[in-house]
Parts: C-alpha cells; sequence; structure tokens
C-alpha cells in the first residue's frame, strides 16, 4: 500500500485528506508540526507527499526546494494560490503536479493515480481479474483463455469500475459520473447502449448475462 | 518672495547693466564724451531699470503672494488653480496652464479610481449577500442534521462558484503579474470544467455535446477555465428555466471549434430560454441582469461582466449570437500567435 504524507497546516482538512485517501486505499499520514519540515519529510520517507504552499513559517516553495535537493519523491503541491504563475512556480521547484483548493476529492484521486502511474510505481497494477476474464485497461483489452476482444475507452471505463466493486450494485449515476471523471461526457442513452455492447462482447467469451440489472438500482456482476 | 530670492534670481540682467554702466564710462573715456551727457546717460539707464525690475518684482511678489496666501488658506489644496487669475506674465501663464492640465488629468485618474472602488463596494456587498444563501442552506441542514449529501454538495458547489467568481473579479483589475500567457489546449479545459460542474449538469439531465477541440490557443489557463465555467453555468441556469417551463425539453451544452487563417474561435451554445434583442447588446455591463435575470434568482449580472473584462485583458473577443427561446451562443476569438504556430 502506498503511504502517503500530508503536509497541510488546517489540521481538520488534513484529517479529513487522511480519510479520503485511507478509504481509497492508501495509508496517510499527516505532519502536526511545522519545524524542519524537510527533516520530517526525510525520516518518514513517503511514496508521495501532498504539500501546500501556505504553512506557517515556512513556504512551501521552498520546502520543496530543499526536498528535492535529498529526495525524488514525487509531490503535489495542494493549494489555494492557483494561478498560472504559482503553479510554474512550483513545477520548476520540481513539484510532480499541482491542484488549486478548492478541490474535487476524485480530481484530487485521479491526479495522485495518475502521478504513481507516471513514474510507474502504480500499484493498483492496471490488470484486475474476475473469473477467468482478464482487464488490461492500458491496452484496452479483455483476455479469456487467451481469447482477446477490443473494449472502447466507455466500455473499458463501465467495465473496469464493475470489475473494481465486485459483488457490489453500482447505479447507473455512479457509472455515468465516473465516465465523466475520466472525460467521457456520456448521457442516460448512451450508457445503456455501451452496457449492451460490453454484454455482447462479454458473451463472445463466453460469458452470457455476467451483468446483472437490479431494477431501480444498477448494475452488479455476477 | 523675498526680495534678496528675487534679486539674486536677477543677477545676470543686474550685472549687464552694471558692465553696460562702465562700457559707457570706458567709451566716454576713449572718445573724449562729455562728462555731463555720461552721468545723464548712466543715470537714465539705471532709472529704467529699476523702475523696470520693481514692477517686475512687486507683480511677481502680487501673484506668489496671493497665490500662497490662498494655499495656505485652502482645506483642499488641489483647487488652487481654480482660486487664481492669469498673471499676464509669460512664465506665470505657463505654470499656471501646466498646474490646471496636470491637476485635471489627476481628477481624471482619481475619478475612475473611486468608480472602481465604489464598483467593488456594490459588488462585494451583493456578493455578501449571495453567499449567505448557500451558507444559511447548509447551517440549516446541519441543525437538522440532514443526510442529503448530494443537497450539501450542491450548497457547497454554489459556495465555490461564488469564490472563485470573487477571486477572478479582484484579479480582472490586478495588474498583470497575475497571468502567464501559454499555450492551453482547449479540449482539456472544457473537459475540466465539465468535469467541474458535473453534479450540477448530470443532476438537471443536460447532455454534453463536444466537436472535435483538441486545439491549442495562447491564453492563461486558469482564466480561460473560469470565462468557460461562468459560460457554462449561466448556459445551465437558463437550460433549467426553461425545463421547468416546458417538461418536453431535454437541455443539452456543446462547445465546437472554428479555425480560420487569423483565429481559432470556440463556441459553447445552450438551448436555453435565449436572451431577446434588446437586452442582448448589454449582457456584458456590470450588473446587469435583464429580462432573463428576473426570471431565476440566482443572477447577479457579473459572470459576463467579469468575463469580457478578462477577455479583454488577454486579447480575446467575446461574443454573444441568441434567439430567444432557442438558444445561446458565446463565441470566444483567439488569435493565433504566430510566433507559437512556427514552432
Amino acid at each position: 500500500m502506498k503511504n502517503i504524507l500530508i503536509v497541510e497546516d488546517n489540521l481538520e482538512l488534513a484529517k479529513e485528506l487522511k480519510t479520503l485517501l485511507e478509504r481509497n486505499n492508501y495509508s496517510a499520514d499527516y505532519l502536526t508540526s511545522f519545524e524542519n519540515i524537510v527533516e520530517q519529510l526525510v525520516e518518514k520517507a513517503p511514496d508521495m507527499v501532498l504539500l501546500d504552499i501556505n504553512l506557517p513559517g515556512a513556504d512551501g516553495e521552498s520546502v520543496l526546494k530543499q526536498y528535492r535537493a535529498v529526495s525524488d519523491t514525487p509531490v503535489i503541491m495542494v493549494t489555494s494560490r492557483n494561478t498560472d504563475m504559482d503553479e510554474l512556480l512550483s513545477m520548476s521547484f520540481g513539484a510532480d503536479d499541482f491542484i488549486g483548493k478548492p478541490y474535487n476529492p476524485s480530481i484530487l484521486l485521479l491526479h495522485i493515480e495518475a502521478v504513481f502511474k507516471r513514474i510507474g510505481t502504480s500499484d493498483s497494477d492496471d490488470i484486475m481479474r474476475y473469473k477467468d476474464i482478464v482487464l488490461e485497461p492500458s491496452r484496452g483489452v479483455i483476455t479469456v483463455n487467451g481469447q482477446s476482444v477490443e473494449l472502447t475507452k466507455n466500455e473499458m471505463g463501465i467495465l473496469s469500475y464493475l470489475f473494481r466493486a465486485q459483488g457490489k450494485i453500482v447505479s447507473r449515476d455512479e457509472l455515468i459520473s465516473y465516465l465523466w471523471d475520466s472525460d467521457e461526457f456520456v448521457d442516460d442513452n448512451t450508457l445503456t447502449v455501451n452496457i449492451n455492447r460490453v454484454r455482447r462482447k462479454l458473451e463472445e467469451c463466453g460469458y452470457n448475462d455476467i451483468i446483472k440489472t437490479k431494477r431501480g438500482q444498477g448494475y452488479i456482476l455476477e | 518672495m523675498k526680495l534678496t530670492t528675487y534679486l539674486w534670481n536677477k543677477k545676470i540682467s543686474i550685472a549687464g547693466t552694471f558692465f553696460l554702466v562702465i562700457c559707457i564710462y570706458m567709451m566716454g573715456f576713449v572718445f573724449k564724451a562729455d562728462l555731463q551727457y555720461q552721468h545723464a546717460l548712466v543715470f537714465l539707464i539705471l532709472l529704467c531699470g529699476f523702475v523696470s525690475l520693481c514692477f517686475d518684482y512687486f507683480r511677481r511678489k502680487l501673484f506668489y503672494d496671493e497665490m500662497l496666501g490662498i494655499l495656505s488658506q485652502l482645506e483642499e489644496k488641489y483647487l488652487i488653480v481654480e482660486m487664481i487669475d492669469k498673471p499676464g506674465f509669460p512664465d506665470g501663464d505657463i505654470i499656471l496652464d501646466i498646474l490646471y492640465e496636470s491637476n485635471k488629468a489627476m481628477k481624471e485618474r482619481i475619478n475612475s479610481l473611486e468608480l472602481s472602488v465604489t464598483e467593488f463596494k456594490e459588488y462585494l456587498e451583493m456578493w455578501i449577500h449571495e453567499v449567505k444563501v448557500p451558507l444559511s442552506s447548509l447551517d440549516l441542514m446541519n441543525y437538522n442534521e440532514s443526510t442529503d449529501l448530494k443537497g450539501q454538495k450542491k450548497q457547497i458547489d454554489k459556495l465555490k462558484q461564488y469564490v472563485e467568481q470573487i477571486l477572478f473579479y479582484a484579479r480582472a483589475d490586478a495588474p498583470e503579474k497575475d497571468y502567464l500567457m501559454k499555450r492551453c489546449n482547449l479540449n482539456k479545459l472544457v473537459n475540466n470544467v465539465v468535469k467541474e460542474q458535473k453534479d450540477l449538469i448530470l443532476g438537471n439531465k443536460i447532455s454534453i455535446v463536444k466537436d472535435e477541440l483538441d486545439i491549442d490557443v495562447i491564453s492563461d489557463s486558469k482564466w480561460l477555465e473560469f470565462i468557460i465555467g461562468q459560460i457554462v453555468n449561466n448556459s445551465i441556469k437558463y437550460i433549467i428555466v426553461k425545463m421547468r417551463e416546458d417538461k418536453t425539453v431535454k437541455g443539452s451544452i456543446s462547445f465546437g471549434v472554428n479555425k480560420t487563417d487569423e483565429m481559432v474561435i470556440l463556441s459553447i451554445k445552450d438551448n436555453g430560454i435565449g436572451i431577446n434583442e434588446r437586452d442582448l447588446q448589454r449582457v456584458f455591463d456590470k450588473s446587469f441582469t435583464g429580462e432573463n435575470g428576473r426570471r431565476t434568482t440566482a443572477s447577479t449580472g457579473m459572470g459576463l461582466y467579469i468575463c469580457k473584462k478578462l477577455c479583454d485583458k488577454l486579447g480575446h473577443i467575446i461574443e454573444v449570437r441568441s434567439n430567444e427561446g432557442e438558444f445561446t451562443e458565446i463565441k470566444i476569438s483567439f488569435g493565433k500567435d504566430k510566433y507559437y504556430e512556427f514552432r
């Protein structure tokens, strides 16, 4: 499990962030004192740092600069100072990403995942399995007993969401919302069409009716 | 004005006069002129010099003493030019003209600053009232221990938007350092905006139609994202009004790009209630809400005004086209930067 360290002087916000991250399969911790931040960072040796720019007694940018001198750990700047200039400055000091407050939690999670993916240490290893079905989002294919079928981006999104929620009912709203977060602005009808296509493709692989419709509730993988 | 200062100032003319006197005596000596005649000549010259000096001195003294006197009595010193008559000697006239012009320029500058300060105050006051609405809803929800998370999210989104808006309002007036022109991908910006307002769009079953938007323009990404966000938010607002009046309507917002030789034009079109012809030219005016503003409660008339201001700063052209009851289309034109294109 990836360990993320939160450097944020508003402790309530830091606590909530910790909860959010823990709910999403990261282990998280936050700093409570803001003296010798860099030393604390080095000591805790996290897999990623979420760093606020406005800190008591220190400037996030200079903390970043010092930290970069001793470590390559990915750093995401999380801040309410969100002009392009701040972003440029942070990036030039070696931040891996930059998110302005107030941020959308799911977008923050996507950014974190993207950074891990980019540096190649993502342990939410792309490949997902269910029964004999192997799902590879990065290649856009599912494979069953050596037989591969290609999926479109929407279909892949739907299926991977269902895979991840194995055994739980997924509502249509949830699916649409998830697809929107990954830049696919589908509407109700498109979702129906896409679900049917996924079903047909799964049938090709010999899995009839694996996606069950729960009337008035959504879909479930069975 | 002190006499000594004045005389010191006139030292060259005085020295000149004495030089002239010496010359007369020397020439008189050389040409063996009558001494009486020389004395008379010198006396005349000195008399003329003295009289003109006195006249000049008292004219100036009168003028400047009056000016200083008025100045010391005046509460608002800058009004001095209004109280003084032209002295009638050239340098005084010139100084007075200069004072008058510079005063005028300063007054204009102060006026425009005053205007923007009152504008800001008015906006701030209105903004505070606006912001209190979602705050009190949340307060109530909290009090009632509401579990309606979606409802709370809606209010929080509203708060977020108001905060964004006032930030950009302040920025629109701030010095240029706040923005950074660089390549921005329109597709990415539009995606961000749509995602940001996801709940509102999905909650009202509005569909998003996107043409191929994968084009870079030169702009400040944060500012442009805000501008597009405001436009989309307006679209949503007026689609909701239309849907409330006619249940069969299905709301949609479409994004498109038009490329010409010199321009990239982003168009954002909705099938909301549209804007009537009378109001159309004034939608970018400050605090203008028009007829549509009266049909929805959440209209402050600031969104498009700020957009226009930001666009002006960034050098983009923002235009609106509409048919009442059918559609509203906002177009933002970006100049193509030859330098960037070339690379």
